[in-house]
């Protein structure tokens, strides 16, 4: 027997193992090719052929492809010979040589199954080999990998810690939101194993697993934290890893751990560690102002003492953060950026280029917040610039953007154009290219003083040979065409001529992306045809044989624009009164349109055909010698204006439109139904614009343009009719004089040897030049008439930007945008951000709901359900994903507004007060002290967050109105905690639940601090004890409701053996344990020591929620003091209004028209006279008491939705007038309705 | 010997002064026969990890207290590529998925944006257009034949990342012993159990370069002692493939079993 055992492993070890394999490759592969590339000369990677990262010949060479294909074909039917046999050790060898062909190229996902077996094996030796192919191969479209879940289990929960550690390493890779959300728990547990090396592995895993199931996140947190202080270095540093990367993505629910961390950062001596953490303030101090302040020393001191570059260089990367963050409030910290750009002039100057590098990186973000004191550095970034590293070059450049002015822009820009010269490799010098024209174009122009000179920059660059960015050159010149006006017949000129050496540019196909510039020339000399000098040329230029090889979008521009030019040359003629030359012209059309009808490209076609017809009609009406220029010209009358990108999307949609209303009834099929779009803006822009009359008639159209300069006079930022500082420099008294010097473009520039731009620099220096001696000329006046003999002006270079005038008078007309556009950014969020999901509040305590799966029989109820201790009510679990979904939603949004609450507390007593419990060195005692004057200042930056709270169907007016009101009520809260400080903490209020919370997103609006808002209520109260209750519907269940009452022992004595009974109705019944009779109590799950409070929650069944009803009820208990205990009752009674049976949910405004509009709901309506309160306050009142969400509020007038826990759709119509509010209400319940009305008026009646 | 550079954040422990054959040099008294022989089959051959950091400034005194080793915080380490100098695949670990073929592409275009530079720029590197986009940085380092290239995103630490490849390598010259090109060749698997001691899932696990060991080591004997009976003839054999006898009993008879030995064209 033993004996047959060592056959078996010996047959075994004649089987091809992994360097077999290798070494089989190698032979048929690297020997082949050197002998036959040595023969043959270049290489190239031959597609054809299975063994796609091998080598051919141009044409692939058959017989070598042939060798290494066939070894390998011949390997993987080995393989799948060895996988078919029973010995794990066989398959284990297998699939090690598969791993191996993976890393070739080789898909080996046929053997996923394999993988798991060899996964399951019991030797470590074999079970490493399965998890290491699996974390190569899988991914989460393997469908085998549902098969592992309890694999993996085993291994986690296996007695040796590698075969744990191996399982946790496998799962990193390859975790899918299903294995995360049945092995979260396993993993959870594992954080806290003996074992350092599997708790720093199952810690770091953690992250893997919140992202694929984000509802762990909360369960496990509070551990995960514990981690941060483990005494093991390995296992605090993972955790710090965790919590960093977890915080990078949302940092604003990780601020309340800043204290912490700030513990961290002054006691460890970790490098790392502290490394992590720098890299995470700089993250938070956006969020907090008052963080970075508290920062900068321990941050500086830092700088100063530490001699790892890599902590030098993080810490100052922090420091620029919190300067950028407290750039707005706080003005005087250049002695914190001068010694950031100290440190990294060091850096730059340094002989290794990674510091170097990194000196640059840095350097740029300060550039954004601080150009000046960057500018100053001038001479080592253009240093950088000649560096023979790419990776630095590329750094410069991005510096460059902020170092230009009106000054040095030219400058500048002829040194960079000598690098496109010189630079080798296309990359480099596309982003050359790319620079040039970032850098020129920057805020619109601002630098740029000669337009003619760019003009001529960006004509040079269409030399360029092999560039990606035609399409950029093209750009450029149509938006400097089109909005500056005084340039148009210099760019005209400029492009007749490109277009006149079209051949040059369009030559070789390698250069399709340049012949983009031809897009653009054509247009400009067609639409500005007025200034040609010689629009014949042109013409002809244009209609060349050679154009027909272009692509097909610029020869249809150059169709277009034919006949642009054929009109101004007609009227010209015509004018000139030479029907001769005109018919010439006439001729020439027709005689060369019908290359383009031949056109391949539909467009080019199609408006050649049409434009043939066209020219040959009016050739007969020429014959009839009928004057057709202002006909023909008539066609292109009026001019086009530039519109902003984005002002589309920014046209508001008028009153009375309704988007989401079908214009045709949609058939009444089911596929439309299903797949029901959704209703983004944009989608609905084509449906829009056929609403929209097809012609404004002439009034409407010159009301508008009326009302457009109207708007534009006033708006700052439209230079057309306000006047520049230069302007306004030269309409100053006495100064109207200085000549604007005209660029003659009559003057030939045509100096030989020299490229046209640099003409431009010498002109451009010698009339800056005759500019300063006249100024200083006067100046000099001025002050010889005030001091005579007094010290002269020296006529050094002081000039500054503002200084120089421009050469044209540039007009820049600003890109139009509709009028009443909606100034909002927010339409770059990407919805499908999977760290969005992550965006949890941590703060919260966590809720009984929220556990980890654990694993159980398939067939068991995971209890879900917001139960209570007290009460045992098992229900069936509710598969319906879209509920669940639903849940989730509302949780988060009940923990924002919660968050708000607690974090604001603690968050501020440490910014504000506590020096960090535990600091080893000694702070300054400055640190300690909060000027008085910052809390006032922070508002703090918020955009981030509600770019997340939105979700996409929102109305951006709606989110208009949040941003201020959150960031009052942020303060107002900030205030409370600063008061609380000195006193004692305030007391943690009761758990909240669901339905609780203010909804936030498309619900509640605040404005003012809102009066402090309960919706406990006084139940009863005697000597003993005071009882505050609250009913609280839920939608999982839709006949039940949870009552949480407060208990508050107000006497001296100690309160037990607590019990409450409540006398049914018939149609509301206290859930009672299972067993117990009707008249039996429900005893409350704790005691009560003298002053202290708590709340417990019972669960009541209620039949028919459309009336209110009252319960009659007794608290009993034992009332225990020194002198005895005696036995005590309470009565109460139990309003269950309407309103408790309502649940806040949210309602999108399409659903709710479409609710509306079904017509099955029922009708009613109150008024309520007298009301002071604001509109914003009201509505915050009705979502707070009656549970509703803010659909959609216009001015005085908002929607509102709510749900009774039996589905009922309650909608509301609120409008506010002149000291009266009237609600109109549609339910599908009339009763419900009237009965929530009447209670929402006794609401109302007390504001 | 290797010394860390003057950036380094954390401290290698002393290492054992190790005779052997100058960097670069092909390495002819590499123990085994298959070493030397294949690197006649055209392998690369240079003693990675002997060669020097090449950073000038590695020379510069390290000023201030020395700290203790740390560990790399991480951010998202998005793949590990080793490839040699002729852009050939000697390991490539993937922390997202891609098919294949991309796999094989990202390879292709790292070795092309990184081979062509110089060998005195910076280590770091923009521009990989298929892997990640704007927000991620390729940094490598060079060592004899082999690059090792980190796809990392923007929030990693630059220095830190070149410091772990650092780590890296070291860690494989003490699992093998003077590890050169061939090293990385045969024993990919082995590699890769190594990496995964260091980086898991894209972070960051481990730096300390003793406790990698360690944990190795003890998988390798836990491995050891579980091929147990079985394994001693496997390392036999494996020992005699490597040994390139001319040759090769064709049968061995041990009592009443004969074991034919198969035709071994491949081990030429």
């Amino acid at each position: 027997m033993a004996l047959k055992m060592v056959k078996g492993s010996i047959d075994r070890m004649f089987d091809k193992n992994l360097q077999d394999l290798v070494r089989g490759i190698r032979n048929h592969k690297e020997d082949e090719i050197l002998r036959l590339s040595r023969m043959e000369g270049l290489w190239r990677p031959c597609r054809e052929h299975a063994c796609r990262r091998h080598f051919s010949n141009s044409i692939c060479s058959l017989p070598l492809c042939h060798i290494l294909a066939k070894y390998i074909s011949q390997c993987i039917d080995e393989i799948k010979q060895e996988l078919k046999q029973d010995n794990i050790a066989v398959k284990a060898n297998a699939v090690c040589k598969l791993t191996y062909l993976q890393m070739l190229g080789y898909d080996i996902s046929w053997a996923a199954f394999n993988i798991i077996e060899v996964m399951s094996a019991s030797k470590f030796t074999f079970k490493r080999i399965g998890y290491l192919a699996a974390s190569q191969c899988f991914h989460e479209g393997t469908d085998v990998i549902m098969l592992t879940t309890n694999q993996i289990r085993k291994d986690l929960s296996s007695p040796s810690q590698y075969d744990t550690g191996v399982a946790l390493t496998g799962l990193s890779c390859f975790v899918t939101p299903d294995l995360a959300r049945d092995l979260a728990n396993d993993i959870m547990t594992l954080m806290s194993h003996t074992k350092p090396y599997i708790r720093k592995k199952a810690v770091l895993i953690m992250y893997k697993v919140f992202l694929k199931y984000p509802e762990s996140l909360r369960p496990a947190f509070p551990r995960l934290k514990e981690k941060l202080e483990d005494p093991d270095p390995g296992v605090q540093s993972a955790a710090v890893n965790v919590i960093c990367e977890l915080a990078r993505r949302n940092p604003k629910n990780y601020l309340s751990l800043a204290p912490l961390f700030f513990k961290l950062m002054t006691s460890s001596t970790n490098n790392w560690v502290l490394i992590k953490i720098i890299k995470l303030f700089g993250a938070l101090t956006p969020l907090e102002p008052r963080l970075g302040k508290k920062l900068i020393e321990p941050l500086t001191n830092l700088i100063h003492s530490t001699s790892a570059m890599s902590l030098l260089y993080e810490c100052v990367n922090t420091v620029i953060a919190v300067l950028i963050s407290l750039s707005s409030g706080m003005p005087n910290h250049s002695a914190s950026i001068q010694l950031c750009v100290q440190k990294l002039r060091i850096l730059i100057e340094d002989s290794d280029q990674n510091l170097k590098y990194l000196g640059l990186l840095a350097m740029s973000k300060i550039l954004r917040t601080h150009p000046k004191s960057v500018q100053a550095h001038k001479d080592l970034v253009l240093q950088c610039l000649d560096d023979k590293d790419e990776s630095i070059r590329l750094r410069a450049l991005d510096l460059l953007y902020g170092m230009v002015s009106k000054k040095n822009l030219m400058e500048i820009v002829k040194k960079l154009m000598t690098h496109v010269d010189k630079a080798e490799g296309t990359t480099y010098r596309d982003e050359l290219l790319t620079k040039i024209i970032d850098i020129c174009s920057q805020s619109n122009y601002q630098h740029i003083t000669n337009f003619e000179w760019y003009i001529s920059i960006l004509v040079e660059l269409t030399r360029l040979e092999g560039t990606r960015h035609g399409h950029l050159i093209a750009a450029q010149m149509l938006d400097v065409a089109i909005r500056v006006k005084a340039i148009r017949r210099f760019a005209v000129s400029q492009m007749s001529t490109l277009l006149d050496s079209a051949h040059l540019v369009a030559s070789s196909t390698q250069r399709s992306s340049i012949c983009e510039v031809l897009y653009a020339a054509a247009w400009i000399c067609g639409e500005f045809s007025e200034h040609l000098q010689e629009p014949q040329q042109t013409l002809e230029a244009m209609l060349r044989p050679k154009v027909t090889t272009l692509p097909g979008h610029i020869q249809a521009v150059y169709v277009q624009n034919v006949v642009k030019l054929y009109a101004a040359i007609l009227q010209q003629k015509e004018q000139a009164a030479d029907a001769q030359a005109a018919q010439e012209v006439t001729q020439l059309l027709v005689e060369r349109l019908p290359q383009f009808v031949q056109s391949a490209d539909l467009e080019a076609q199609e408006r050649a055909s049409c434009i043939l017809q066209l020219v040959k009609h009016v050739q007969k009406l020429q014959a009839r010698d009928v004057p057709v220029a202002e006909e023909v010209s008539a066609l292109f009358a009026g001019e086009l204006n530039p519109v902003a990108p984005k002002a589309q999307k920014k046209v508001p949609v008028p009153e009375g439109l309704d988007l989401d209303a079908w214009i045709n009834e949609p058939l009444s099929d089911s596929e439309s139904e299903d797949e029901k779009p959704k209703a983004i803006f944009h989608d609905e822009e084509p449906r829009h614009a056929k609403q929209r009359p097809p012609e404004a008639d002439e009034q409407e159209l010159a009301r508008r343009r009326e009302a457009r300069k109207q708007e534009q006079a006033n708006n700052p930022f439209y230079i057309k009719s306000s006047p520049s500082p230069q302007k306004r420099y030269q309409d100053a008294p006495g100064v109207d004089h200085i000549p604007v010097v005209q660029i003659d473009l009559s003057v030939p520039l045509k100096v030989p040897g020299m490229p046209m731009s640099d003409q431009y620099v010498k002109l451009e220096e010698e009339r800056r030049h005759r500019q300063r001696l006249e100024k200083d000329k006067r100046k000099r006046k001025k002050r010889e008439r005030e001091r005579r003999g007094a010290r002269r002006h020296t006529s050094l270079h002081t000039e500054s930007d503002e200084d120089i005038t421009p050469a044209q008078r540039v007009d820049i007309v600003t890109e139009e945008m509709p009028e009443n556009a909606l100034p909002s950014d927010e339409d770059d969020k990407d919805p499908n951000d999977p760290y969005r999901a992550l965006d949890i509040d941590l703060d919260k305590p966590l809720a009984d709901s929220e556990k980890l799966p654990v694993q159980k029989h398939r067939d068991t109820e995971t209890s879900k359900s917001p139960e209570r201790q007290d009460v045992t009510v098992v229900e069936k679990k509710s598969k319906k994903p879209k509920r669940k979904e639903k849940k989730q939603k509302e949780k988060e949004r009940e923990k924002k507004k919660k968050k708000e609450a607690e974090k604001g507390v603690d968050l501020d007593f440490w910014l504000s007060t506590t020096p960090p419990a535990a600091t080893p060195a000694p702070l300054p005692p400055g640190f300690l002290q909060e000027e008085p004057g910052v809390n006032a200042a922070v508002t703090a930056p918020k955009e981030e967050r509600r770019g997340e709270e939105q979700d996409a169907g929102e109305d951006a007016e709606q989110d208009l109105e949040k941003k201020p009101s959150e960031q009052k009520k942020k303060k107002h809260k900030k205030d409370k905690g600063e008061r609380s400080k000195d006193k004692k903490r305030p007391k943690k209020r009761a758990p909240p639940r669901e339905g609780d919370a203010e909804p936030v997103q498309n619900g509640a609006l605040r404005e003012e601090p809102l009066p402090p808002m309960s919706s406990y209520s006084l139940l009863a109260e005697n000597s003993y004890i005071k009882m505050t209750y609250d009913v609280q519907g839920s939608l999982q269940k839709d006949s039940q409701v949870t009552v949480s009452m407060v208990l508050e022992n107000q006497s001296s004595s100690f309160l037990k053996n607590m019990e409450l009974n409540v006398l049914d109705s018939l149609n509301a019944r206290l859930a009672r344990p299972e067993g117990s009779s009707v008249h039996d109590g429900v005893p409350v799950p704790f005691q009560l020591p003298p002053g202290i409070s708590n709340e417990a929650q019972f669960v009541f069944t209620i039949q028919s929620i459309v009336t209110a009803q009252k319960l009659k009820g007794t608290l009993s208990f034992i009332a225990k003091n020194d002198e005895g205990s005696t036995h005590e009752k309470l009565d109460f009674k139990l309003h269950f209004t309407c309103t408790s049976y309502l649940v806040t949910t949210p309602c999108y405004s399409d659903a709710f028209a479409k609710l509306l509009e079904s017509g099955d709901l029922s009708m009613s309506s109150v008024k309520v006279d007298g009301i002071s309160m604001s509109f914003q306050n009201l509505l915050a009142k009705i979502c707070f008491h009656h549970h509703f969400s803010v659909v959609e509020r216009v001015d005085s007038c908002a929607s509102m939705y709510s749900r009774s826990i039996q589905g009922h759709h309650v909608c509301l119509l609120v409008k506010k007038g002149e000291k009266s509010v009237s609600v109109d209400g549609k339910c599908s319940d009339s009763t419900l309705l009237s009965n929530v009305l009447e209670e929402m008026k006794e609401t109302l009646a007390k504001c | 010997m290797l010394r860390a550079p003057a950036w380094s954040c954390f401290r290698f422990p002393p290492r054992r002064p190790r005779p052997g054959p100058a960097l670069s040099k092909p390495c002819p008294a590499a123990p085994g026969g298959a070493r030397a022989r294949a690197c006649a089959g055209g392998g690369g051959w240079g003693r990675i990890a002997s060669e020097i950091p090449r950073r000038g400034s590695c020379a510069r005194p390290r000023p201030g207290p020395q700290l203790p080793p740390g560990r790399p915080g991480s951010a998202m380490i998005k793949a590990i590529l080793i490839f040699n100098n002729h852009g050939k695949p000697r390991l490539s670990k993937f922390y997202q998925p891609y098919s294949e073929d991309t796999q094989q592409q990202i390879i292709r275009e790292t070795f092309h944006l990184v081979s062509k530079r110089d060998e005195n720029v910076c280590n770091f590197l923009e521009g990989g257009l298929l892997i990640g986009g704007s927000d991620n940085k390729l940094i490598y380092r060079h060592y004899a034949t082999l690059y090792f290239v980190f796809c990392v995103d923007s929030s990693e630490s630059e220095l830190g990342i070149l410091d772990l490849i650092q780590v890296f390598v070291e860690t494989l010259d003490k699992c093998f012993e003077n590890v050169c090109e061939l090293d990385l060749i045969f024993h990919v698997d082995k590699v890769h159990n190594i990496l995964a001691e260091m980086v898991m899932g894209g972070m960051v696990l481990e730096t300390n370069m003793n406790e990698i060991v360690t944990q190795i080591d003890a998988q390798n004997k836990l491995e050891k002692s579980e091929a147990g009976l079985a394994g001693a003839p496997a390392r036999a054999v494996s020992a005699v493939k490597n040994m390139n006898l001319p040759e090769i009993p064709r049968n061995i008879n041990i009592g009443d079993i004969s074991i034919k030995v198969p035709n071994l064209p491949s081990f030429k």
